[in-house]
């Protein structure tokens, strides 16, 4: 490349610009200094777990999709996408991966439809005990967030007692529906339980936002003749849309992640399979096991953060910002 | 100390807690150049881990067993940490992780010896049991747990070596409630007589034929949730009818073979309702997703199933008084030519299941702690006491064949008494009966002769989802279309091996 020639006028122009003043250096206290240390001493033990369990483990993750794995061995191939072409290979024919493969996605987006049914009735909960005068809502703001604090393996155990051929559910209805035997059935099994045992969250997190409404927004709209209904739906809804966004991303990313309904549940039923029990099961055939598994989680973290990300842009479209 | 220098000194103290935790993970090392001398006296205490699976009675059995050995005179100085896992999959994969840290002894299913002694994962034990003391136990048995390093195949043969001693043979054999048995011929008006003379006899295995005719006129006026069948072992109906699911080297998938889609037909023909054709007298495919076929009979609601003899002690806890039971050979097909009385015929086969005592090569496991590990695996495996003791809580055919064949099939040692199953020969007879001659036999579980077993589980899953035993699809449908997916998994596993 050529020298730029510089004419004499831009040497002048350049040469009144006053230099950029240097930020004066701030002198650190020996107690700052000592504080910072103690800080990051605090933070180094679960930056080293992150490390370790996350981090290496993820870049494992991405290098074993590429290979072949003799685990016992210790011992790896590189087979280059191999793996990744085999998850989208032969998935009309019944028993190959591929179409093992996309049998997990559809039942994992089918599932997703217990998240709506969840926040819906959460709201719907939260805003009759907000709004209507229920005797003894205390105990039924307990009662129903009891799941979310109780074990996934225990709940889905409970659940299957229900909905087993000879349980709870048939006996009350008289019916010998088999819950567990069909993939249609089963997946309806999962998304009944979901949505009761996801409703009780998404109630009293919807219930906390509406705590934080101001009151004096439901003082103006009732002078201005606003009736308890109209608020909800004018007030109470657009000022809690915060709390929906985040029971829509953590519900997203958790659903997308499910595993016990598939494991305990549906005990291994591949009708009920979904992504990461395919991961689980994949793991462990073969040399192509651990690769297959890997590259099917890599594939999913990329969905999980596109889908993220999609939604925080459309965030601003409909969640309220103060 | 400079600010800069803080982050700095942070992430390096990250980095030295990461790597400190990451070696603490480390790989031992395999070590299969150290051949386990026969054992002198340990006089140094030694730690040794032990891992088992099991039902909780089958820990409980352990756990008496590991303390009559840490009595025994000599084992002073060893102690002995046993840990049990319920399940064979959360086992399998404790296992599999536990692979750079494993424990000095640990039980391994048949159908993964293949996959761990090609790896390098377990101990040459050769040099520590004599063949006088292998001749003792049953050479079925024994032969599993040989592997030959230059050919890469399995079983005894010239250069091979030994990798692993028998926890036990397990003939799965069929099982009835002769309690509800007698009922229901009582409620059908039945020949009591002419039924176990002919149908029941233990010497004398019944045709596919005569199981499925004895069904149907046992099971009107079965109550409700009660069936002539709980579920029906695929092996055992394959291995009935002369089929298989490759040829020898498990290189050629054989599964379109009529043999063999007969008798998956005729299984599931069982379960399938009668409005549909089938036979419905065994519990419909929806009923065993509930529950499993043996915990329905252990629950009276049964009358025929499939048991090994480790299911004993569980049977004698959980059923108790409630039900008398006996075992029979499983029935068989009619073989190659659709005949029953042809040089072609079927016989009863059942699968043997098979456990071993298998040494880690890892270099942890080494000098007196090897030492007291084969210690164990040699007591458990073939010592008479040991053994006298598994066969008296119910775990196993002893592997000591005269004490199989004499004490414990006439229970001369008053062990027994009153304890079903009475007629303990079938189980005998099923591991002896391996000769083309022999009525009653068994055979080992397919997965055993192929580098990793998951096929077996993608099979079984595919005749599920394909709806074999609904009657959606023949079985000759499905495995017409399972053929290239089979033979495709064959080829890979040779690969993986490296004999292809």
């Amino acid at each position: 490349m050529n020298d730029v020639e510089i004419t004499a006028a831009e040497e002048e122009r350049v040469a009144v610009i006053p230099p950029k003043p240097q930020p004066k250096k701030r002198k650190v206290s020996k107690i700052e200094r000592r504080e910072n240390l103690i800080a990051f001493l605090f933070i180094a033990l679960p930056v080293a777990g992150f490390i370790i369990f996350t981090a290496i483990s993820m870049v494992f993750t991405f290098v074993f999709s590429f290979q072949d794995y003799w685990s016992r061995r210790g011992v790896s191939e590189f087979v280059g996408f191999k793996h990744y072409i085999n998850l989208f290979s032969g998935m009309g024919t019944p028993g190959e991966v591929g179409n093992q493969y996309l049998k997990s996605i559809g039942n994992t987006l089918f599932l997703l439809l217990s998240m709506p049914i969840s926040l819906f009735l959460g709201l719907v909960v939260a805003g009759l005990l907000r709004l209507g005068d229920i005797k003894g809502s205390k105990v039924y703001q307990v009662l129903y967030y009891l799941p979310a604090v109780s074990s996934a393996v225990a709940l889905n155990i409970v659940w299957r007692y229900i909905f087993r051929s000879d349980g709870v559910l048939n006996y009350i209805f008289g019916t010998e529906t088999a819950w567990f035997a069909d993939p249609m059935l089963v997946k309806c099994a999962i998304i009944i339980k979901n949505s009761l045992n996801g409703m009780g969250h998404a109630m009293i997190l919807f219930l906390a936002g509406m705590l934080n409404v101001p009151k004096d927004l439901y003082e103006a709209s009732s002078l201005d003749g606003a009736s308890k209904v109209r608020q909800f739906f004018s007030i109470t809804i657009p000022m809690i849309t915060p709390v929906a966004f985040y029971l829509l991303i953590t519900g997203l990313i958790g659903g997308l992640q499910s595993f016990a309904d598939s494991q305990v549940f549906a005990n291994n039923y591949s009708g009920a399979q979904t992504i990461v029990h395919f991961i689980w099961a994949k793991r462990t055939d073969g040399v192509s096991g651990y690769g297959i598994a890997s590259a099917a989680s890599i594939l999913l973290s990329i969905c999980i953060m596109i889908i993220t990300l999609i939604q925080f842009k459309l965030s601003n479209k409909w969640v309220y910002e103060e | 100390m400079k600010k800069k220098s803080i982050p700095v000194l942070a992430l390096a103290l990250t980095g030295v807690l990461a790597t400190g935790c990451l070696a603490a993970c480390g790989d031992g090392g395999n070590d299969q150049g150290e051949v386990i001398t026969p054992e002198t006296p340990i006089t140094e205490q030694v730690d040794i881990n032990f891992w088992g699976w099991g039902s909780p009675a089958e820990e409980a059995n352990y756990r008496t067993l590991v303390q009559q050995f840490m009595a025994e005179p000599g084992n002073e100085n060893i102690n002995v940490n046993y840990t049990c896992t319920t399940g064979d999959a959360a086992y399998l994969n404790k296992l599999e992780g536990a692979k750079t840290n494993p424990p000095d002894l640990f039980l391994l299913p048949d159908y993964e010896f293949y996959g761990y002694v090609a790896d390098g994962m377990l101990r040459d034990i050769s040099g520590y049991v004599t063949d006088d003391e292998l001749s003792a136990v049953w050479p079925e048995a024994v032969n599993l747990y040989y592997y030959n390093d230059d050919t890469m195949l399995l079983g005894k043969s010239e250069g091979a070596k030994l990798y692993g001693l028998p926890k036990d043979l397990g003939p799965f054999t069929l099982v009835y409630n002769k309690t509800l048995l007698d009922k229901q011929i009582e409620k059908n008006n039945l020949n009591k007589e002419e039924i176990y003379s002919t149908y029941l006899n233990p010497k004398d295995p019944m045709t596919f034929e005569q199981f499925r005719t004895l069904l149907k006129a046992l099971v009107p006026g079965l109550g409700a949730d009660q069936y002539g069948l709980s579920h029906y072992e695929v092996l055992a109906a394959l291995y009935s009818n002369n089929a298989d699911f490759f040829n020898a080297g498990a290189e050629t998938s054989r599964i379109t073979e009529k043999v063999f889609t007969d008798a998956l037909q005729f299984a599931a023909n069982l379960g399938i309702p009668t409005a549909q054709g089938g036979d419905g007298v065994m519990t419909p495919e929806e009923k065993q997703a509930d529950t499993d076929g043996f915990t329905r009979f252990q629950g009276g609601n049964i009358i025929f199933s499939f048991m090994g003899p480790w299911n004993a002690a569980d049977f004698w806890s959980l059923v108790g008084d409630k039900f008398k039971s006996n075992i029979l050979p499983v029935p068989y097909g009619p073989g190659a030519d659709g005949q029953y009385d042809t040089a072609d015929d079927g016989s009863s086969t059942a699968w043997v299941g098979s456990m071993a005592y298998c040494v880690s090569s890892n270099r942890k496991t080494n000098g007196v702690k090897a030492q007291a590990a084969m210690r164990l695996a040699k007591y458990l495996s073939m010592n008479e006491n040991a053994q006298r003791k598994f066969y008296e809580l119910g775990q196993q055919v002893p592997n000591i064949v005269s004490m199989a064949q004499n004490e414990y099939k006439n229970d001369t040692q008053n062990l027994l008494t009153g304890k079903d199953p009475a007629d303990r020969s079938v189980w005998l007879d099923t591991i002896d009966g391996t000769s083309a001659t022999d009525k009653i036999g068994g055979k080992t579980r397919a997965h055993y002769y192929t580098y990793s077993s998951g096929w077996y589980t993608d099979f079984t899953t595919y005749l599920g989802n394909e709806g074999l035993w609904k009657g959606k699809k023949t079985a000759v449908d499905i495995c017409n279309a399972y053929n290239g997916i089979l033979q495709g998994k064959l080829n890979t596993m040779r690969e993986e091996l490296g004999i292809a």
